[in-house]
């Protein structure tokens, strides 16, 4: 990644109390920041791979995703004692913002499933992406994105975590529109990228919050010893939302299955494995501090259970096999998000590994099958199943764990999060869950009657199987692989448990077998009547469509309607602002520009800044005169009709000022003033003989009125402030120059002596102002041949 | 304070004014090919930096002083101007080299304008007397309103050159009138020492508050108008878009830095007894800033447009820092010296895109830039999202650099602000990387030829990409040394 001035490694010393310390070789720390660098490293290295070199590119992308598990595997014991693995790295040390790193046994989760089920999409991607594909290009943005996620799970400081969190969202931007031309493609990595970079901007926005309410950016520090009040909720709503975007929850789910426009496995690592359960691992993460902050349960617990039974509703209206498991993940990330609201972290990590390993599985297959079936859509696939009985086999182990059944980990896990629900949470939020449980049931059997069933195929429909061939080994082995992990690890959770219970930081129970008890009747329950609506589909169908109906005619808000309206209003106000603060037209610039001049002296004077003195009127009678005369003749010239009229006037104005400099006693200023005046009047009667006689007249009266109201307001502050000037006693200024004049300069015209010897660097700086102007004329002289010659080529 | 010292002080702005009479006169005797040319005006900014090194290195922190009956002032804050703003003149010209070059005999002069404008850039930082700083001002100005016009090909060129130069009289008149009225209620044009402005205003009592603080609006509205800060920014995009393509890069950074330097002495320095009155002002004038120049960017289809809205927004950004006075000037160099080369870059790739006479860039010549010209789309994606404040960037430390700054200050609300403006400009940024990576160009569009890049503007792109990445991953080294560029 970088060169940083001191990496100096501190010694593990585990900031929340009641964790045992545990003292890590200091090697281990330089060996994390090693490995955090090696997948951009690598990421740089494969961006320079030809696209045809596509074995060596997976097995590039493979080094640092297999070496990171490897080493995390090995250094997880004391980690799961309560361990810490902790690596200073300064950045900006003034603004608090670090690269710190820390890595304990939350992090530890969450960076193994990005690994480790990285490493397996890995393989898969090097079967599954055609020729066409530039696979070195897309392994590095697999790679730089795993990179980002063991930042997110190991970063210390909340601006790290920001900056990793954000190479997430720009790693996903890129999958997500990596091989497509379409515009729908565009339009989803564009939506997705909103959104989530939305909620990450809202997220520093809080971390900068909360970081000042607490008086450190460090993570470890802030939860140690959190800070609570008003500012400090406000912070963390803001670090919610970005937590929520990310993690594709009510009402920002719409980009979720939008990103399903990426490529498969892209889908199946960062939309559902990984990336957007950053959001739910920094819940994970601030709940040891924040979890007694008045907004966390009701928000987090309100968002999450709305999010778990609208993502289950709608996966089982899909047709597409990958949308239908797009929903399913919003509908699991909603569990999640449920129970880290009820403060079940400990449930809500265990369903975490879970999904990631079933969900990725389910993936995958997917992806298989639209590479050799040539479709996803669930009404055209029939007979699958006895064309692929081993992919058929992965599926339907992959969907038993969604749907939680024994001997699984889903089922362990839905297991425990139901026992911990019962024991804390309200009748309804009981219900809710239950029935968001027995509809993933029935859509996990829907995904594999979809997919794999043989139907009574629609007259019109295009019959599948005679041209299916078996996929080749890296099409399926990961799949299967993921799929055992589920059988093995639900057999036996003992080791899954030790992590979830020591990243949770909580006891809980894991195990295959629970014993009887009320949470069994629950998830039977739930398994029971999900196999019930599958059964009734056809009826269940009808009823959702009409519930669908009913809830449109009540015109309630959708995500998918909030984005775009959000994105339509802000063309329409940017617009609106354009239409009236850009016309290029010169006057109503200028007019912009006068208002906003007053304004501010204005405001100052409002909010009673400062004394605004009247003036005295004038100092002497003959004044009065000459004030008048000029005021008249700006009249006259802003009535005239005729350009050369309103320059005379123009230049009565200037006379009548120098008349006001004689009266002040300063006539080589009124020399020099009419001078000026005669000349400038001159030069105006050749330029004007030259140009259309009269002005263009503004012909709406509003505009006119407006334009003498602005010309009136300016000429009155300016007069103002010319007569508050005026009251001044002369003399200070020339009087130092008459002093010294003669004995330091050695002459006697004191105006000569000003502009050559007391102010000469500022002649100096005016001759080089006259400068730069001759070779503005010259070049307008110039150009004016080339434009006649412009115009006499036809070209 | 050294007598010798006197014409050292100006050391700076006499290599400039050397190197353009050395050109004009070299060009008119001996008609040398393009390369003379450069030759010349390398040695002068060269030069120019070199004394500038020289001063920063000898004259910051305790060793500062004025000079010239104290109109000119030798301190870091007028040494970093140069260090920044001559090597951005020398980029200016190598981006814009072509164009140049192509003018036949009138090259020299347009080369001369750009110097001048850096000499008068660099005075505008040095300046310790309002009259100086006017002078400086109007060197540097007028010298852009003549490069804005200089091809004089395109109709809408003139009307940007035009346009840019009635208004900008405007806002020098403004800006002068300011000056007159500080004078009224302050009895000097100086900056410092005994009876300078700062020194008067220590004071308790002042004679004329009202008139003091309506020159004071005055000034702050002259110098927001050449940073083309909301509402003064009305100028910018038309002049950005009708400008040719080659020159609006040096034309953006120029005017920003120059205008920013002005701005930070004045209000930080000079006033800054008189910072209650002047702080709200400028924390509105950043809000308006951000709001207006990222909304309007958000509607704009043609690339140069966008950037100049965009450089609207990030005249607010840059004000946030100065939110917090003092404290925020270092902060202020930091987003402004990496802006700068940002915007420098991004306009480079637009002037290879849409041809360096071009006024329009419209974005449909954007459409899969990625595949016709790889490396341009690269170096204008890591621009935008450097402009965007993308983490590991140097946009991204620099937003984190002045939103520091405005909370210390306690301007809580305007960062807020910002940053839902900063979420805001994602979108618009994000769309030129769509069309570039992701859109095909249309059918039977007439694209521009496949862009041309001279060897100035590949430089300039290099230098522009290294710079981002350099201070975006490390920013605190560049950081801890703008520190110490305080004005005296």
């Amino acid at each position: 990644m970088a060169i940083f001035p001191s990496t100096h490694a501190t010694l593990g010393a585990p900031a929340t109390a009641g964790r045992r310390a545990l003292h890590l070789r200091a090697g281990r720390a330089v060996t994390l920041g090693l490995l955090l660098a090696a997948p951009f490293a690598t990421a740089m290295v494969l961006l320079a791979v030809p696209g045809r070199a596509r074995k060596t590119a997976a097995a590039l992308a493979l080094l640092p995703l297999v070496g990171f598990t490897a080493w995390a595997v090995a250094s997880a014991g004391p980690l799961l004692s309560g361990g810490e693995i902790t690596l200073a790295l300064p950045w900006i040390p003034d603004l608090g913002v670090a690269l710190d790193l820390r890595l304990d046994a939350l992090g530890l989760l969450l960076a193994l499933v990005a690994t480790g089920i990285g490493s397996l999409v890995v393989v898969y991607s090097a079967a599954y992406l055609p020729a066409g594909i530039h696979l070195p290009r897309f392994m590095a943005y697999l790679v730089a994105f795993a990179g980002g996620m063991v930042g997110v799970a190991a970063a210390d400081n909340l601006f790290g975590l920001f900056v990793f969190w954000e190479i997430t969202t720009v790693a996903s931007y890129l999958l997500i529109g990596f091989s497509d031309d379409k515009g729908s493609a565009r339009a989803a990595a564009l939506q997705a990228v909103l959104t989530t970079s939305a909620g990450g901007l809202a997220m520093l926005a809080g971390c900068v919050l909360l970081s000042r309410q607490a008086g450190t950016a460090t993570l470890s520090a802030i939860l140690a010893a959190p800070p609570s009040g008003a500012a400090t909720t406000a912070a963390l709503a803001l670090i919610l939302l970005g937590a929520f975007t990310k993690s594709a929850q009510v009402p920002f789910h719409g980009w979720l299955p939008a990103a399903m426009a990426a490529p498969t496995p892209a889908s199946a690592y960062l939309h559902s494995a990984t990336m957007v359960k950053a959001g739910v691992f920094l819940l994970a993460r601030l709940h040891p501090g924040f979890g007694s902050d008045p907004i966390w349960a009701p928000v987090i617990t309100t968002v999450g259970l709305a999010t778990m039974v609208l993502g289950a509703w709608r996966a089982l209206r899909q047709t597409d096999l990958k949308l239908l498991l797009a929903f399913g993940t919003v509908s699991q990330l909603g569990f999640m998000t449920a129970l880290l609201g009820l403060g079940l972290v400990h449930a809500a990590l265990a369903v975490l590994v879970g999904h990631a390993l079933y969900k990725s599985a389910l993936f995958l297959v997917v992806g298989t099958i639209d590479r050799t079936a040539g479709t996803r859509d669930l009404r055209v696939l029939s007979g699958l199943g006895r064309r692929l009985p081993g992919l058929l086999a992965v599926a339907a182990v992959a969907a038993a764990s969604k749907a939680g059944l024994p001997p699984l980990l889903g089922w362990a896990a839905k297991e425990a999060a139901f026992a911990e629900i019962l024991t804390v949470a309200a009748w309804p939020v009981v219900i809710l869950t239950v029935a968001a449980s027995a509809l993933t049931a029935a859509y996990a059997l829907r995904f594999v009657w979809g997919a794999f069933a043989t139907k009574a195929m629609a007259p019109d429909a295009r019959p599948l199987g005679a041209g299916v061939l078996p996929p080749a080994p890296g099409l399926w082995a990961p799949a299967a692989l993921l799929a055992a992990a589920s059988v093995v690890l639900g057999i036996a959770p003992g080791w899954v448990d030790r992590l979830v219970q020591a990243a949770a930081g909580v006891p809980g129970k894991l195990v295959l077998w629970p014993g009887w008890q009320p949470a069994l009747a629950a998830s039977g329950a739930a398994v029971a009547l999900g196999a019930i609506i599958h059964l009734g589909r056809t009826r269940a169908a009808h009823l959702q469509a009409a519930g669908e109906r009913l809830f449109r005619s009540l015109r309630f808000p959708t995500a998918d309607g909030t984005y775009r309206r959000s994105l339509e209003g802000l063309n329409r106000l940017a617009d609106a602002t354009t239409g009236t603060l850009q016309h290029g037209s010169l006057p109503v610039y200028l007019g912009v520009i006068l208002l906003a001049t007053l304004g501010l002296p204005a405001a100052w004077w409002l909010a009673g800044g400062a004394g605004m003195p009247a003036p005295p009127l004038a100092h002497r009678p003959a004044e009065v005169a000459l004030g008048l005369l000029a005021a008249a003749a700006a009249f006259g010239a802003a009535r005239a009709r005729h350009r050369l009229t309103a320059a005379l006037f123009l230049g009565a104005a200037g006379y009548a000022v120098g008349g006001i400099f004689v009266l002040y006693g300063a006539p080589d200023l009124a020399l020099t003033q009419l001078l000026v005046e005669t000349l400038t009047v001159a030069m105006f009667a050749f330029v004007v003989a030259r140009l259309p006689r009269r002005h263009e007249e503004a012909r709406l009266p509003w505009w006119r009125a407006l334009r003498v109201g602005v010309a009136l307001a300016v000429g009155a502050v300016v007069t103002w402030a010319a007569l508050a000037v005026g009251g001044g006693g002369g003399g200070e200024a020339s009087a130092a120059y008459l002093e010294k004049a003669v004995p330091e300069a050695g002459g006697r015209n004191v105006v000569n002596v000003i502009l050559t010897d007391f102010r000469a660097l500022d002649t100096l700086g005016e001759i080089t102002v006259l400068v730069v102007a001759a070779m503005g004329v010259a070049g307008l002289i110039a150009g004016a041949r080339v434009a006649s010659g412009r115009e006499e080529d036809p070209r | 304070m050294n007598g010798s010292l006197t014409f050292l002080s100006v050391a700076p702005e006499i290599a400039l004014a050397a190197a353009v009479v050395l050109l004009l006169l070299v060009e008119v005797t001996f008609k040398p090919r393009a390369w003379a040319w450069a030759v010349v005006a390398g040695a002068g900014l060269a030069a120019g930096t070199a004394l500038s090194a020289w001063q920063w290195v000898a004259h910051r922190g305790a060793d500062t002083g004025t000079f010239w009956n104290g109109m000119i002032a030798v301190d870091g804050f007028a040494a970093l101007a140069g260090l920044l703003v001559f090597p951005l003149a020398g980029l200016g010209l190598m981006s814009a080299w072509r164009l140049a070059a192509s003018q036949g005999r009138r090259g020299a002069e347009f080369i001369a304008l750009v110097l001048l404008a850096a000499a008068g850039a660099h005075l505008m930082a040095a300046a310790a007397d309002f009259i100086m700083l006017f002078i400086g001002l109007e060197v540097f100005s007028l010298s852009l309103y003549v490069l804005a016009g200089f091809t004089r090909e395109r109709v809408d060129a003139d009307e940007a050159s035009l346009k840019y130069f009635l208004l900008g009289a405007f806002a020098s008149a403004v800006f002068l009138y300011g000056v007159a009225l500080v004078f009224a209620a302050t009895g000097s044009t100086t900056f410092y020492g005994d009876g300078g402005i700062a020194d008067y205003l220590a004071g308790t009592v002042i004679f004329r508050p009202g008139v003091l603080l309506a020159g004071l609006a005055l000034l702050l509205v002259g110098l927001a108008f050449k940073v083309s800060a909301a509402p003064f920014h009305v100028w910018a995009p038309d002049v950005y878009q009708g400008a040719p393509g080659g020159v609006t890069g040096f034309l953006a950074a120029a005017a920003k830095v120059a205008g920013f330097a002005a701005l930070a002495r004045v209000l930080t320095a000079v006033l800054g007894a008189r910072a209650d009155d002047w702080v709200p002002a400028v924390a509105v004038l950043a809000a308006a800033s951000v709001v207006v120049g990222t909304l309007l960017a958000i509607v704009q289809d043609d690339v140069k447009r966008l950037l100049a809205y965009s450089s609207v927004a990030h005249a607010g950004f840059i004000l946030t820092a100065l939110v917090a006075g003092r404290g925020g000037v270092g902060d202020m160099w930091f987003y402004l010296a990496t802006y700068a080369v940002q915007v420098l870059g991004a306009f480079t790739v637009a002037a290879a895109v849409s041809g360096d006479r071009a006024g329009r860039s419209p974005l449909a010549h954007w459409a899969g830039l990625g595949r016709r010209a790889p490396w341009l789309a690269a170096a204008m994606t890591l621009m935008l999202l450097a402009m965007a404040g993308i983490p590991l960037t140097a946009g991204f430390a620099g937003k984190v650099a002045v939103f520091r700054a405005a909370i210390d200050a306690g301007y809580l609300w305007l960062v807020i602000v910002a940053v839902l403006a900063t979420v805001a400009g994602l979108f618009f940024y994000l769309r030129v990387i769509v069309a570039m990576y992701l859109a095909s160009p249309e059918e039977g569009a007439s694209l521009p030829a496949s862009p041309a890049v001279g060897w100035g503007a590949r430089f300039v792109l290099a230098v522009a990409a290294a710079a981002t990445l350099v201070f975006g991953i490390a920013p605190w080294p560049l950081l801890e040394v703008l520190r110490d560029a305080l004005p005296l």
